[in-house]
């Protein structure tokens, strides 16, 4: 998924920055490739200090990605990015700190992926749920999610779009991956129910959040970055009810990743001809554009899993699982917060795409070749496609990503 | 496993030295799809 969307941001990059200064043109393209190794290094890493060390090495790269306008604004952002992100990152580090003390016993802890579960199975569950619950806060900075989801929205608001797709899909994944590995670690503890409790209430907060600044987002990014929270509080939902729910987790952070990745290069597309991201100035596309207002409309049926969106199939195993388990309070909170989500989209979307803008003249009416929207229904294409045929291959790769989680 | 990941580190390091200090777009460019197809490639394998 990684390599698929570094092959889409690079392409969208070099189209974005076509007639940008060189300086800026090799400072964006080092950022981008010192944070595509260190998402490499954290997905690839088999310990906690090492996975700790390439997220960290992210918000560096992250941080010169975002003050790529150099704007006012810009600044803020990376300011403000790179303060919340310290902060939380030094909060997953205590928590690993806690978890060193925990199972080490004296001596020097080994927090590899291989022996933590058995270790973690001899210590102290005080420590243990301490550890787990600064890690997710520490790491919710990456993730996206609540408490310290502020951080990312800002992010991805204020950086050149492609930038923005990568962040808001891969980096957000990697947020999700070191957390899921502790979960994974802790599965077979006593604090199982806790971990799960801790990640509904993230879930849950993440979805009111999103759910109520979306109702009131006038930025189009800005309303794109507030439904990765959404879609971030789904994952947390689902992986915390369990059973089925963990398929349905993986699935959607797969699905989200190539929906969300789609949405954001076409915010690109439209910034090049109506030269703003302004809600109330946006509108006409389907006239200025309509291979663009084409994939807002795809996007938007992929994105609020409406079928044929894969995403419906998460959703809805995530919505069997909480009945399942008899867990009815969530399943209702959880459909009218979604509610308000598709609300907000639709109302959103359907405006760019069919009203008329309150200010025409700030348009740039900047030509795009309908060739460089293609990659943009590849990928929606793809989770319309996983709707309906999962392939054995893909299917066996999520069963053995959960396999070691308790049934 | 380890050297893989070690060459492709190293790898990125240099290409990602080169194109901060080259002087030219194209080369820049290509040097980045370099990368991309060396990423590519290394998560094939």
């Amino acid at each position: 998924m990684l390599s698929l969307l570094t092959v889409t941001t690079i392409y969208h990059g070099f189209i974005y920055l076509k007639n940008e200064q060189l300086k800026r043109y090799a400072i964006y393209h080092v950022a981008l490739i010192a944070l595509i190794v260190a998402m490499s290094g954290a997905y690839l890493a088999n310990s906690m200090t090492m996975v700790w060390i390439f997220v960290e090495a992210t918000t560096l790269a992250v941080s010169a990605l975002i003050y790529h306008d150099r704007s006012a604004i810009a600044l803020e952002a990376t300011w403000k990015y790179v303060f919340v992100c310290s902060v939380g990152i030094a909060l997953a580090y205590i928590g690993i700190l806690f978890l060193g003390f925990t199972v080490s016993n004296g001596t020097s802890p080994d927090l590899s992926f291989a022996t933590l579960p058995a270790m973690a199975a001899k210590a102290n569950p005080l420590f243990l749920k301490i550890a787990f619950v600064f890690v997710i806060v520490g790491y919710s900075t990456k993730m996206g999610l609540f408490p310290m989801h502020t951080v990312t929205v800002d992010a991805h608001t204020v950086a050149p779009p492609p930038v923005s797709a990568f962040i808001s899909t891969t980096l957000m994944n990697v947020g999700f991956l070191a957390i899921f590995r502790i979960y994974s670690a802790f599965a077979a503890t006593t604090i199982f129910a806790f971990m799960n409790h801790v990640l509904i209430l993230s879930g849950m907060l993440s979805l009111l959040v999103a759910s109520g600044y979306m109702l009131k987002a006038k930025h189009n990014k800005r309303m794109l970055a507030y439904s990765s929270l959404e879609n971030m509080g789904i994952v947390a939902i689902a992986l915390g009810v369990g059973g089925i729910g963990y398929y349905a987790a993986i699935l959607h952070i797969i699905l989200h990743s190539f929906t969300k990745a789609g949405l954001f290069y076409q915010m690109g597309q439209s910034y090049k001809i109506m030269g703003t991201y302004e809600l109330d100035n946006s509108g006409g596309y389907l006239n200025l554009y309509p291979a663009g207002a084409a994939v807002l409309l795809l996007g938007l049926i992929c994105i609020t899993a409406i079928p044929p969106s894969g995403m419906f199939i998460s959703e809805f195993m995530m919505f069997k699982a909480m009945a399942v388990n008899g867990e009815y309070f969530y399943l209702i909170l959880t459909a009218l917060f979604l509610t308000f989500v598709a609300y907000a989209l639709f109302t959103r979307v359907l405006h760019i795409v069919y009203s008329q803008p309150r200010d025409k003249e700030m348009y740039l009416h900047e030509r795009v070749n309908p060739v460089q929207t293609i990659s943009q229904f590849v990928l929606f294409g793809l989770v319309i496609f996983l709707c309906f045929v999962q392939p054995a291959p893909f299917k066996e790769l999520i069963e053995s990503i959960i396999g070691g989680l308790p049934k | 496993m380890i050297n893989m990941l070690l060459i492709f580190f190293i790898l990125s390091f240099a290409i990602g030295l080169s194109v901060a200090f080259i002087r030219s777009k194209v080369v820049i460019r290509m040097l980045v799809m370099l990368f991309a197809a060396m990423h590519v490639a290394f998560t094939g394998w």
